[in-house]
C-alpha cells in the first residue's frame, strides 16, 4: 500500500467518522404514523399503547387525559380559540406546516374583538416568526415549549411527553387537520340550505322563508358593497375583506316517510353541497336530519322543532334552541317535585293523538317511573271533535281523584280546556305545555283560572329586550308581513348567528370551525327576546336550558304571570 | 512509514473524538440554554389587595346543597376562590388542575382552608355535571364547586370586581382570590398561577396575618 493510498484511506475514514459523529440522533428513520391513532391522541389524549399521554401543565402539574388533549383548546377544527383572555393559536395543517405569516385575518378575534390583559394583547401582537414545523421541531416544541423560531409557548400550553410512535401518529393526523376547505363554498358564494319536511303548514314555511330571503338580499347587498370597496380602495381592510362570499340559500324540501329523508338529503347534498343547514322545519322529530348532519359533518343551525335529538348531542352537528317538549316534560316533573311531596302524588296524563301528544306523554311517563312519590295513575289518549265533551264527562271521577292532570294537547288545547271548564274538577291541578298558554285569557273568567298552569320555556313578554324593536323595524322596513312574530324572529336570529360566524371565518371555510365560532359568539349575541338568555359553550348544543311555570293572570302581557323563577331541570 | 501511518490514525481518531465531544457539548449547551430560558419564568400573575363584601347570595354545591356564600367563605380560617366552567376550552381545565395540585402545598402550611371554584355557566353546570368534573380532575376534599342562579353568580362577580365583558363567559379572565385569617382583605391574583405559586402566596399571607408588622418591611 502506498503512502498516498494510506493517506487517502485515513482521510476517507476520518470523514466518515466525522460525518457519523456530527449526524444528529434524529436522523434515525422515524416510525410510520397512523392517522387514526394520531386523531385519538388529538381528541382523547390516548397514546398508541392505550394509555393517557402525560404532560406537565403550568410547569409543575402532571396532567393527562381528554381534558388536556389537543382538541380541548385548539378545538376539533384545529383553528384554536380565544378564551379566558388567552389566545390559542391555530394548529390546522395550513398553519402548522407553513412558516408563520403575519396576517390579521388569522387572529382577528384576538386582535380586535376579545378583551384581553395587556400581556395577552402584547403576545397576540408579537410576530413570533417561525419556520414551518417538521416532525422533529414539533416533537421538540411539544416537549420543551420552544417553537422552531425559539419562541416560547405560553405556560397554559402543557409540555407533552410523547414517544416516537405517538409523535409520528400525531404528526400524521395534524397533516390532515382541516387541510382542505369544506364543501359548499365556491369562488363567489357560500351555500346554505333550509330543510322543510312534509306536513309543515305552508304559512309556517312561508313565514320562515320570507324572512330568510329578505335577510339574504340585505346581507348580499352589504357584502357586495364591501367587495366593491375592495376594488375601489384596496388598502383599507382589504386583507380581511378579501374572502367575502355572498350567501346563497337553497330550499331542501323533503317528502314521504322520515325513513327516506336521509337518502333525499344525501342526494341534495350531492347535487349542490351546502356548507351548513340553517333554521329548518319538520312536523315531527328532527332526528333523521340530525343523523344526516352528524354522518356528513354538516352543521345544522337552529332548526325550529319541538322534537330535537336528546341523546348524546354534545359535540354533534345540530345546534338547537332548546330541548323542546322533552324539556317541558322535565319542567313539569321539576315543578311537581319541588318541594318533594311527602305522600304519594297521583298524576293523570291525557294526550292527543299524534306526535305532539304521544311523544311527550311517553317521555313524561318514563320520567315518572323513576320518581318515588309522584306516580302515574293512568295515561289516556283523549278523542278529538265531538267526542271530547263526552270523554271529559266520563272521566270526571278519575280527574277528581288525581292530584294533577297533565295534558299533552295538539291544536285542540282550547277546545279541551273549554270542555273541562264546564265541570267542577275538585282541587286537581292542571298542567299543560306552553303551546296551550294561548288559552290563558279564556280561562281567566272560569272556575279553573287558579288551577291551570303552563310550562313556559321562553322569555316572558314582560321582559325588556331592546333588540326586539330593532328586528321588528328591520322587518317593517322590508315590507315583511309578520304573521307569527316568534317564528319570524327565530328565522332572523338563525341567519344572524350564521352571518356573525362567517364574518370571522375569513378564508378558513371549515364546518367545524364555523360551529366553534358560533359556540363562542352566541352568548354575546343580541337577544331578540326569544329566551331570557342565550348561551352556548364548547360542544354545548342547546341555547336555552330552562323555563318558567306560569298561570293565567289578568293585567299581564299575554295574560300569564310566572309562578316560579327560571327552572333548570 | 508504519510510525507515520499510526500517528495519522491516532490523530484522526483524536480529531473525531474532539469534534464529537464538541458537537455533543454544543448540543448540551443549547439544551441548557433552552431549559434556562424555560426556567427563567416571569411571574405570570399580578397581585393586588382589596376589601370585598361577599354578598349574601345562595348557591348550590356539587352535592346539591344550598349554601349562603358569605357564610361559606367565612366558615374556615382561609378561603381561596376562582371561577371556571366545565365546558371551557382554554384556561379552566388548567385552573382546576392547578387548584387540585395546590392542595398538596397548602396542607402542610395550614390545613384550615377551603378552595371554591364557582361556575360561570351555571345553567349548564348542574350539580351532577360539577360532581363528575370534580371526579375527573381528582380535586379532593378541599376543593368545592358551586353553581346556582345566573343572577346570584353575577352578584358575586360584581362584588369581587370580576364581571366579564360583553356578557359572554368566553371573555372571563383567570383570577384567584385569597382571604387569610379574619382579615377583610382579599388578595387578588390576576393571571394564571401554578400550584406552587398559590402555596407560596398562601404562606406569605399567613405570615403577614400572624405578624402584621412584616407588611411594612
Amino acid at each position: 500500500m502506498t503512502s498516498t493510498s494510506i493517506r487517502a484511506a485515513v482521510v476517507i475514514t476520518a470523514v466518515l467518522f466525522l460525518r457519523l459523529a456530527l449526524t444528529p440522533l434524529a436522523a434515525t428513520e422515524p416510525p410510520a404514523g397512523d392517522v387514526e391513532l394520531g386523531k385519538r391522541i388529538y381528541e382523547q389524549g390516548i397514546g398508541h399503547d392505550g394509555q393517557p399521554v402525560k404532560a406537565l401543565g403550568q410547569g409543575d402539574i402532571e396532567v393527562f387525559g381528554s381534558d388536556f388533549a389537543c382538541t380541548r383548546c385548539h378545538r376539533r377544527s384545529g383553528f384554536g380559540a380565544s378564551e379566558g383572555g388567552y389566545y390559542i393559536p391555530s394548529i390546522a395543517a395550513t398553519y402548522l406546516f407553513e412558516p408563520r405569516r403575519i396576517q390579521r385575518s388569522d387572529r382577528y378575534r384576538a386582535l380586535f374583538i376579545d378583551p384581553q390583559s395587556a400581556r395577552q394583547s402584547a403576545y397576540v401582537r408579537s410576530p413570533r416568526i417561525r419556520p414551518a414545523y417538521t416532525m422533529e421541531t414539533l416533537h421538540t416544541a411539544l416537549a420543551t415549549g420552544l417553537d422552531p423560531g425559539d419562541n416560547r409557548f405560553q405556560d397554559l400550553m402543557p409540555r407533552y411527553d410523547l414517544d416516537q410512535q405517538d409523535m409520528a401518529n400525531l404528526y400524521a393526523y395534524l397533516q390532515t387537520l382541516s387541510a382542505e376547505i369544506s364543501p359548499g363554498v365556491d369562488d363567489t358564494h357560500i351555500h346554505y340550505a333550509i330543510v322543510i319536511g312534509p306536513d309543515v303548514p305552508a304559512e309556517r314555511s312561508e313565514a320562515v322563508l320570507a324572512t330568510m330571503d329578505a335577510f339574504v338580499v340585505w346581507m348580499n347587498e352589504r357584502i357586495g358593497g364591501d367587495q366593491r370597496m375592495n376594488q375601489f380602495f384596496p388598502y383599507d381592510g382589504a386583507d380581511v375583506r378579501e374572502w367575502l362570499r355572498k350567501l346563497k340559500l337553497h330550499e331542501w324540501r323533503l317528502s314521504g316517510a322520515p325513513s327516506t329523508w336521509r337518502a333525499q338529503l344525501e342526494a341534495k347534498q350531492a347535487e349542490q353541497p351546502a356548507f351548513a343547514l340553517v333554521n329548518g322545519l319538520v312536523a315531527g322529530s328532527w332526528e333523521p336530519v340530525a343523523q344526516f348532519c352528524n354522518e356528513n359533518a354538516v352543521p345544522c343551525m337552529l332548526p325550529i322543532t319541538d322534537f330535537p335529538a336528546v341523546n348524546d348531542v354534545e359535540g354533534q352537528y345540530t345546534v338547537y334552541y332548546d330541548r323542546g317538549l322533552y324539556l317541558e316534560a322535565e319542567l313539569m316533573l321539576d315543578y311537581l317535585s319541588t318541594p318533594p311531596p311527602s305522600t304519594r302524588h297521583n298524576v293523570l296524563v291525557w294526550h292527543a293523538q299524534g306526535n305532539r301528544g304521544e311523544i311527550p306523554a311517553a317521555y313524561f311517563r318514563e320520567l315518572l317511573r323513576e320518581h318515588d312519590q309522584i306516580k302515574l295513575s293512568k295515561l289516556q289518549q283523549y278523542p278529538g271533535g265531538d267526542d271530547l265533551a263526552a270523554f271529559v264527562s266520563a272521566n270526571l271521577e278519575r280527574i277528581r281523584a288525581a292530584d294533577t292532570l297533565v295534558i299533552w294537547p295538539d291544536a285542540d288545547a282550547s277546545a279541551l280546556l273549554q270542555a273541562l271548564t264546564a265541570h267542577d274538577l275538585g282541587d286537581v291541578r292542571l298542567l299543560l305545555p306552553q303551546a296551550a298558554a294561548g288559552s290563558a285569557q279564556m280561562l281567566l273568567n272560569s272556575a279553573l283560572a287558579d288551577q291551570v298552569y303552563f310550562t313556559y320555556p321562553r322569555a316572558l313578554a314582560s321582559g325588556y329586550y331592546p333588540e326586539t324593536y330593532r328586528i321588528q323595524g328591520w322587518m317593517n322596513s322590508r315590507g315583511l308581513e309578520v304573521t307569527d312574530q316568534r317564528l319570524h324572529f327565530k328565522a332572523h336570529y338563525g341567519m344572524m348567528i350564521v352571518f356573525d360566524a362567517m364574518r370571522h371565518i375569513f378564508n378558513n371555510f371549515h364546518r367545524d370551525y364555523f360551529l366553534e365560532l358560533i359556540e363562542h359568539e352566541v352568548e354575546g349575541s343580541k337577544n331578540p327576546g326569544l329566551y331570557p338568555r342565550l348561551s352556548l359553550g364548547p360542544d354545548q348544543r342547546y341555547l336555552s336550558k330552562g323555563g318558567y311555570i306560569v298561570k293565567p293572570a289578568d293585567q299581564q302581557p299575554d295574560y300569564i304571570a310566572a309562578v316560579t323563577d327560571w327552572i333548570i331541570p | 512509514m508504519n510510525t507515520f501511518t499510526s500517528t495519522i490514525k491516532i490523530l484522526a481518531w483524536v480529531l473525531v473524538v474532539l469534534l464529537h465531544t464538541a458537537n455533543e457539548g454544543f448540543a448540551a449547551e443549547t439544551a441548557d440554554n433552552r431549559q434556562n430560558t424555560t426556567a427563567k419564568k416571569h411571574q405570570s400573575y399580578v397581585r393586588s389587595s382589596h376589601v370585598y363584601q361577599v354578598p349574601e347570595v345562595t348557591l348550590t354545591t356539587a352535592h346539591g346543597d344550598q349554601v349562603n356564600v358569605a357564610e361559606l367563605f367565612a366558615a374556615q380560617e382561609s378561603t381561596i376562590v376562582s371561577f371556571v366552567f366545565t365546558s371551557c376550552a382554554g384556561v379552566c381545565p388548567m385552573i382546576s388542575a392547578t387548584m387540585a395540585s395546590a392542595t398538596k402545598g397548602l396542607d402542610p402550611i395550614d390545613p384550615d382552608y377551603a378552595i371554591y371554584l364557582v361556575s360561570l355557566d351555571p345553567e349548564y353546570d348542574t350539580p351532577e355535571r360539577l360532581s363528575s368534573y370534580a371526579e375527573r380532575f381528582e380535586t379532593g376534599s378541599k376543593v368545592h364547586f358551586l353553581t346556582g342562579e345566573v343572577e346570584a353568580i353575577r352578584e358575586l362577580l360584581q362584588a369581587v370586581d370580576s364581571v366579564y365583558e360583553g356578557g359572554n363567559k368566553m371573555n372571563h379572565q383567570p383570577i384567584t382570590l385569597m382571604r387569610v385569617g379574619d382579615s377583610e382583605q382579599w388578595l387578588r391574583f390576576d393571571g394564571m398561577m401554578t400550584g406552587k405559586a398559590i402555596a407560596t402566596e398562601y404562606e406569605r399571607a399567613k405570615d403577614l396575618s400572624q405578624h402584621p408588622s412584616m407588611a411594612s418591611r
